[in-house]
């Protein structure tokens, strides 16, 4: 990690108010960088409140991202204690529901303890474990 | 040693010793929970959307996209130009499935 990284992460408004402390920011930078690169899917991490319905809003978000077909959204809110795992079309069939379910299974688990970074990371490596090669 | 400074020696120096490692034991656990989440306990940051690239977002609210949304969750920051698909969202009912192709994966609760 070199002081490039460092500072592109830090300029960004707002991530460092966030709930992760730095470390732990590097760690899910690289853990989103690697499944993108192995999968060449996007995948994405948000974590906030999300609006009733839950799912309506996290599917509204990952038709934000610039490609939603392609893209995988992970969307946390540790206040209503859900999360939504949320694949494209064409990532859907790379990453079926079943394996989407099992990440998500294991990341509540994380999260159950607590460990909001922790379970995000492992959870991206899974999802992009199942979804394999580009 | 008069008896003032048996006690300064034999009490008031253990009584700084254990102050000492009580100010350090609470002053470094304070600020490591600061940012710890607990389930249960109420979550106050702001809202935060990792991109391993952040170009990738939609149109010009990508500038600075929701990691400085705020309190507008699901809206955009105001000012920004809604792209097409945000402009068909806004119109349809809150319930509308979104605008692109169809969308699988799971959800969780802990």
């Amino acid at each position: 990690m070199t002081a490039g990284d460092q500072s592109r992460l830090t300029d960004r408004p707002g991530v460092l108010d966030g709930p992760f402390t730095t470390p732990q920011l590097l760690r899910l930078d690289e853990a989103l960088r690697l499944a993108d690169e192995s999968t060449g899917l996007t995948f994405s991490v948000y974590v906030g409140d999300l609006d009733e319905p839950v799912r309506g809003h996290a599917e509204k978000l990952h038709g934000q991202l610039e490609d939603p077909d392609q893209s995988v959204l992970l969307a946390i809110s540790p206040n209503q204690r859900v999360l939504e795992i949320v694949t494209g079309a064409l990532a859907r069939r790379r990453l079926p529901d079943r394996a989407a379910k099992l990440a998500a299974l294991s990341m509540a688990a994380a999260y159950g303890g607590g460990d909001l970074a922790g379970g995000t990371v492992a959870g991206l490596a899974q999802l992009a474990g199942q979804a394999g090669k580009a | 040693m008069s008896i003032q400074q048996t006690v300064l020696v034999f009490a008031g120096g253990p009584i700084a010793v254990v102050a000492l490692v009580y100010a350090l034991v609470y002053a470094s656990s304070g600020r490591r929970t600061s940012k710890r989440y607990r389930p249960g306990r109420p979550f106050a940051f702001a809202p935060v959307w990792f991109l391993s690239a952040p170009d990738r977002l939609n149109g010009a609210a990508a500038s600075k996209p929701a990691l400085t949304s705020g309190g507008h969750h699901g809206e955009l920051p105001a000012g920004t130009p809604a792209g097409p698909l945000l402009a068909q969202a806004a119109d349809a009912p809150a319930n509308q499935p979104a605008p692109h192709g169809e969308t699988g994966g799971a959800s969780d609760s802990w």
